[in-house]
């Protein structure tokens, strides 16, 4: 019986904490609530970000198991997005809002650091499958 | 290329469909509130749509590797959670009916999942026991 690589073992884990951390946070009342100015708007996706980006996840998790390469890319370029955004979403709050809610700022910065090991090892599985490595 | 056997991805993927359900039902701002005893015992209190995604989450990865033993807790877990699906689903069309529509067709897709689970994981099991045996 055929196993999967350890790399690809490491997108997958990183994809599925990644919807873990969003699906804790939903599920303990998560939400973006209303009246963002336009760059909020474009950095939380109209503040679908946390419904867009896990569903992507879902659906990548069995592309990535059966080991397509196409796959590894869209969970390179899924975790490069879901690493910028929050990233400065977080940035940006802690310029505009006003202290005593930098509380606020743990998820998005938690998920960003989660999207590390998805870009490295979606790397290491695409270089892998093209045979790049040993 | 080592590639995941067909049933495996079957099972990963109705395990996906079981969460996306439970996922979008969080972001639509589901929230269980029990209505009876026996109701509250069957869903743990209202907590069974965490253990029936966080269950999942956990075993993707060691499905994806085909551990022998992930299917067979696989199986366990979806066995424990389906039965409290039943008991729920009784609970809402015999005991309480038309308490919670809503929640009785919820429960009635899960359990169709479920078993789809089941069944897939299974089938993988017995393909991968059968495999080692001939070779």
């Amino acid at each position: 019986m055929k196993k999967i690589s350890t790399n690809t073992l490491g997108v997958i884990i990183g994809l599925v904490i990644s919807v873990l951390w969003i699906f804790m946070a939903l599920d303990f009342g998560f939400n973006f609530g209303s009246g963002f100015d336009l760059l909020s708007y474009l950095l939380t996706l109209g503040g679908f970000r946390h419904t867009i980006i896990p569903i992507a996840a879902l659906i990548l998790i069995p592309i990535c198991s059966r080991e397509y390469r196409w796959g590894f890319t869209a969970a390179m370029g899924l975790g490069i997005i879901a690493f910028v955004l929050p990233l400065t979403h977080a940035f940006y709050m802690l310029i505009m809002t006003p202290s005593g809610y930098e509380s606020l700022l743990f998820g998005p910065l938690i998920w960003s650091v989660i999207q590390i090991p998805i870009i490295v090892f979606s790397y290491r599985a695409r270089k892998e499958s093209n045979g790049e490595m040993p | 290329m080592n590639k995941i056997t067909n049933k495996t991805l079957l099972v990963i993927m109705a395990l996906e469909g079981l969460m996306l359900g439970i996922f979008v039902g969080l972001e639509k701002g589901f929230s269980f509130e029990p209505q009876s005893t026996l109701n509250a015992l069957a869903t743990l209190g209202g907590n069974r749509h965490l253990v029936a995604i966080i269950a999942p989450l956990i075993f993707i990865p060691l499905l994806a590797k085909q551990v022998k033993g992930g299917f067979l807790a696989l199986m366990i877990v979806v066995s424990i959670t389906g039965i409290l699906t039943i008991i729920t689903i009784v609970d809402l069309s015999f005991v309480n009916p038309g308490s919670e529509i809503t929640g009785l067709f919820i429960s009635l897709v899960m359990l169709v999942v479920q078993v789809l689970v089941l069944i897939s994981s299974y089938r993988a099991r017995k393909e991968m026991i059968e495999s080692n045996v001939h070779g």
